[in-house]
């Protein structure tokens, strides 16, 4: 069986269907190779942050890296190394539910977008990722929502 | 005249409102941004940006032919940010 087939056919689908409907704000489209072709298995996406938290006016970069075992496994959901939350990796991998024991296969990429934009304000200190916004999570509030700020203020709108 | 299929796009605003508008593939958008404000009453005319894909910015004189757009295909309406104006420090 071609597995890989698979993938490519579900993220095209997605890509379709993400085309004619999709949240106000978010980007998901497949990465666009030198020679103009498109790459389905990379997709470069942007998650605003929420209106009313300290995450909004951020726009933030997120790619999600498929493997041929898609849909069976999830994607790696990364932001830029070094982003600031509780639970992204130093590299900028997102630790989440949904991304690992949790996973279903029925999950689409606006079910993982709108996900993630949820755990940029509800951080879960359970599971930390990295030290220093764990630390500052727990026992500076002021600079830990001050860090959250500036980092919102660097990645402003592509308009 | 060759042919120039008829296509559906809509405009999605951070409201959450749709507005559809049907139009050929080599018509300009500007019909379909004047379908929009015609649509929704509270918003001045011309005082917003019309996206696709979060990076292509739709103008009035291009086509959907030019921009690949295709039948169905999601426009993203955002008001335009003015800076400053804010109270407060």
């Amino acid at each position: 069986m071609a597995s890989g087939g698979v993938a490519r056919a579900r993220l095209s689908e997605e890509r379709k269907s993400w085309r004619r409907s999709h949240p106000h704000g978010f980007v998901a489209k497949p990465a666009t190779l030198p020679d103009g072709s498109v790459n389905l298995m990379l997709w470069n996406c942007v998650v605003p942050g929420k209106q009313g938290t300290d995450w909004e006016g951020g726009h933030f970069p997120l790619t999600l890296h498929f493997t041929e075992d898609y849909p069976s496994r999830p994607p790696d959901c990364k932001f830029p190394a070094g982003f600031f939350h509780v639970n992204v990796y130093k590299t900028g991998s997102v630790c989440l539910s949904i991304l690992g024991s949790a996973w279903k296969p029925s999950i689409t990429v606006w079910q993982i977008l709108i996900g993630i934009q949820g755990l940029l304000d509800n951080p879960n200190p359970a599971s930390s990722a990295q030290n220093l916004c764990y630390k500052l999570f727990i026992e500076d509030m002021p600079e830990y929502k001050s860090r959250v700020r500036q980092q919102a203020k660097r990645y402003p709108s592509l308009m | 005249m060759e042919d120039d299929p008829l296509i559906t796009l809509k405009v999605l605003d951070l409201e959450g409102r749709r507005v559809y508008h049907t139009m050929r593939m080599n018509n300009r958008l500007q019909g379909l941004m004047d379908a929009y404000y015609k649509k929704v009453a509270d918003v001045t005319y011309g005082s917003g940006t019309f996206m696709f894909d979060g990076s292509i910015r739709l103008r009035g004189t291009n086509t959907p032919a030019e921009l690949d757009l295709n039948d169905e295909d999601e426009i993203e309406f955002f008001p335009t940010m003015i800076g400053g104006g804010s109270v407060g420090a």
